[in-house]
């Protein structure tokens, strides 16, 4: 019979936990050859992934028609009600938008004709904790690079945070770790704006003055400079300028891109440096 | 088959299932925790060390699964593994309902412990305000498929043991 005494199992999960530690560190460190393996990893069950997926996707549609019935009809509901206010306030879309590229135009802005990578998202991460995370289906053979912004036409989306071969992981604006350099187009005023887990806001909470004039509709731009996105990049519109703060402000960003509901993406392609030439 | 390869070969079907199709099965943006639930069942039949080796490379997959730093699920399974291990035998008689409800609350706790360490290592998503309501939904949807995967981990890693061990450890199969 092996042996049972009571302190080998301990020592095996001291030992184990040990390594586990070990490879966080090393993790941590950006010691590549542990990224690489989790790379690894994915790239060699990406191709039976996909087929187990397709293989799979009746059931996973009746499950998705049983369990997310109430999500569906509401989307349905909601598309529908976007058609009818697209419809109805067509001409007030027209107006705003043309506001927005007046406002865009005057300091310059060509965030559009951008060299970008249109990706169709796949899904979510597996697990349970990966929330403010979207899988889409380009990866280092459509040429995308750890880092690179993801934007539509709307605006500011992520940027990518793991990328394999065939697929990526992009971390949407919202997520609690995610920061970007934004400028206020009418004040020119600069500040760094991070997600904080609430679904389309931004919190703009540094580098902006107590006294400074933002109101409310003012639109918000990615700064650039030594950010990963180009400059110019739309983010939101101002919810809330927070005037009465009387030490730090904390103004609330809402989202231009509606996080919530994307299909597809464009992954910016050009680097930092193509960009400043 | 030796007992390596069929626990490799379960730890890559476990990972390709995860990734899709239980990503995909999800109530209220919550899913099966089947890497975990491998971890569960490889203490309850395997004993305390061969659930610790084989729940640390399971936390090693799904660390690169669902691409959260490497170590922190590899970190906590073992934990979970030699815990179920010790209390296995507690459980032995009881009904089935009780074993079910068992896994739920390991499941549970794995998934908490898992948080709490990720959140210790400044993975700020790994603790969100549903977070309790996480670790329910995921125990109770993956205990729902505790019985088929159950009888895989039993069969991957009970093969080597002495017949007399092996009842010991695999409860299910007694």
């Amino acid at each position: 019979m092996p042996n049972r005494s009571s302190d080998r199992p301990r020592v095996v999960l001291l030992v184990l936990m040990a390594a586990a530690l070990t490879l966080l560190t090393a993790q941590f460190r950006d010691f590549l050859p542990v990224d690489d393996f989790q790379q690894g990893v994915r790239d060699v069950i990406s191709p039976f992934r996909k087929v187990v997926d397709r293989a799979t996707d009746p059931f996973q549609t009746v499950w998705n028609g049983i369990f997310n019935y109430e999500e569906v009809s509401d989307e349905n509901e909601r598309l529908q009600m976007e058609i009818a206010r697209m419809r109805g306030e067509g001409l007030r879309d027209e107006a705003d938008r043309e506001l927005l590229e007046r406002l865009l135009g005057e300091v310059d802005i060509d965030y559009l004709e951008l060299q970008t990578v249109v990706a169709r998202i796949v899904g979510v991460p597996g697990g349970n904790y990966n929330s403010h995370v979207v899988e889409i289906d380009k990866g280092t053979d459509d040429g995308l690079e750890e880092g690179a912004g993801v934007i539509t036409k709307a605006g500011l989306v992520g940027y990518l945070d793991e990328v394999d071969r065939s697929t990526s992981l992009v971390r949407l604006a919202t997520h609690p770790d995610f920061r970007v350099g934004v400028r206020l187009i009418n004040s020119q005023d600069e500040g760094l704006a991070r997600g904080n887990g609430s679904v389309g806001l931004l919190i703009l909470d540094a580098g902006i003055n107590v006294d400074a004039e933002v109101s409310i509709g003012e639109v918000v731009v990615t700064s650039g400079g030594r950010s990963i996105f180009p400059q110019d990049i739309p983010v939101g519109r101002v919810i809330d300028p927070d005037k009465e703060a009387d030490y730090a402000r904390s103004i609330e960003i809402d989202l231009s891109a509606s996080l919530e509901n994307l299909s597809f993406l464009n992954v910016i392609l050009e680097s930092r440096e193509n960009q400043s030439k | 088959m030796n007992t390596s390869l069929r626990v490799l070969t379960v730890l890559i079907a476990g990972a390709i299932l995860q990734s899709s199709i239980f990503t995909e099965m999800r109530i209220n943006g919550m899913g099966v925790e089947l890497l975990l639930l491998i971890s569960i069942l490889s203490g309850y039949h395997g004993g305390p060390i061969r659930g610790a080796y084989v729940s640390f490379w399971t936390g090693l997959v799904n660390d690169c699964v669902v691409a959260s730093p490497l170590g922190i699920h590899a970190l906590i399974y073992p934990v979970i593994a030699v815990a179920v291990s010790n209390l296995e035998e507690r459980f032995i008689s009881e009904k089935q309902i009780v074993r079910a409800f068992g896994i739920a609350l390991a499941v549970a706790t794995g998934v908490l412990l898992t948080a709490a360490v990720g959140h210790i290592f400044g993975e700020k998503t790994f603790n969100t305000n549903s977070l309790p309501e996480t670790a329910i939904i995921a125990g109770v949807m993956t205990t729902c498929f505790s019985k088929p995967i159950s009888r895989i981990v039993n069969w991957t890693v009970s093969s080597g043991m002495p017949k007399e061990v092996r009842a010991q450890y695999a409860g299910s199969s007694r």
